[in-house]
């Protein structure tokens, strides 16, 4: 049994350790299909900083992500950034 | 009336929908041919006028993490809110071979992630090389250290990780297995055991849905 490492930080439901909500908030909105011809909700000004500045990096690191990927690889259903508004 | 999406799963008539879903709607099934969304009737100004927003992620998240303990799932990324029901079936229609074939092959599969904080070529270097040589070679270092962390983790990880998926970001690496869902404790246990250096700050999360796995 390998032995504990003190800077390994795990946190998981199978062993009830919380995942903080920027854990959450980067899943939710970082990843998964955008549906083509959604509405996507303008966050700008809602929740001012901690929110907004988490649709913003988690934005800028996708985007990064897939400026390094060739664009015949990149998948149509799941873009690099939010969708605009209908 | 507008749709929030909560995720695509298999059409599996076992599984047990969540109560409730953001906002406390409740949450319906749109069913086309082996596929079916999670979706609630919503309108969408109760996404911004209510309670904070983050409320709304979390009660996303809560819907998510409860099917993904069911079955295995597509998530659909948060607040995408359709037209109307029809608009999300012609989506589901569209996609449906597409993602029909990612479920299957990631069925009993979850997600489990491990992000390190170190600088990263998409970075400024803390110092001025003196030349391009000295360049070349602070790089070429960078990412010996780097690869060999992540080597270390991904041989603790041995054959519970399936496939294994790294990249870097603007604040580090992370890296992405497709583990078992009955291996989650087996390769937690491992992860416990990788030595890393302090200033990366490893931190192993999960299981999530499978999301960086739906491309073979």
């Amino acid at each position: 049994m390998p032995q504990p490492s003190e800077d390994l930080v795990i946190a998981s439901a199978d062993l009830d350790q919380e995942m903080t909500l920027l854990d959450i908030l980067d899943h939710v909105l970082n990843a998964g299909v955008v549906i083509r011809g959604s509405l996507v909700i303008s966050l700008a000004g809602v929740d001012l900083v901690f929110l907004g500045l988490d649709v913003v990096l988690t934005s800028v690191e996708t985007a990064l992500r897939h400026m390094r990927t060739p664009l015949s690889n990149v998948n149509p259903s799941v873009p690099s950034s939010k969708r605009s508004p209908q | 009336m507008a749709v929030l999406a909560y995720c695509i799963t298999e059409t599996q008539p076992e599984i047990t929908a969540p109560r409730k879903g953001v906002r406390g709607t409740a949450i319906e099934t749109i069913r086309i041919q082996a596929l079916q969304c999670f979706a609630s009737q919503f309108d969408p100004q109760d996404l911004v006028g209510k309670a904070p927003i983050q409320e709304a992620a979390l009660d996303f998240n809560r819907v998510l993490q409860e099917l993904l303990q069911q079955i295995a799932i597509i998530p659909v990324r948060f607040p995408t809110i359709l037209a109307d029901e029809t608009a999300l079936s012609r989506f589901l229609t569209e996609h449906q071979a597409e993602y029909s074939e990612a479920l299957h092959r990631l069925r009993n599969c979850v997600q489990m992630e491990i992000r390190l904080k170190m600088q990263t070529s998409t970075q400024p270097p803390a110092t001025s090389p003196k030349s391009g040589a000295e360049y070349l070679r602070g790089r070429q270092a960078q990412h010996q250290h780097i690869d060999s962390i992540v080597a270390r983790f991904r041989e603790a990880a041995g054959p519970l990780a399936k496939q294994w998926r790294h990249y870097e970001t603007a604040a580090g690496i992370r890296c992405f297995a497709l583990v078992d869902r009955n291996n989650v404790q087996a390769f937690l246990q491992q992860m416990q055991g990788v030595s890393v250096p302090t200033e990366s700050e490893p931190r192993v999360t999960g299981p999530w849905p499978a999301s960086e796995f739906l491309k073979e």
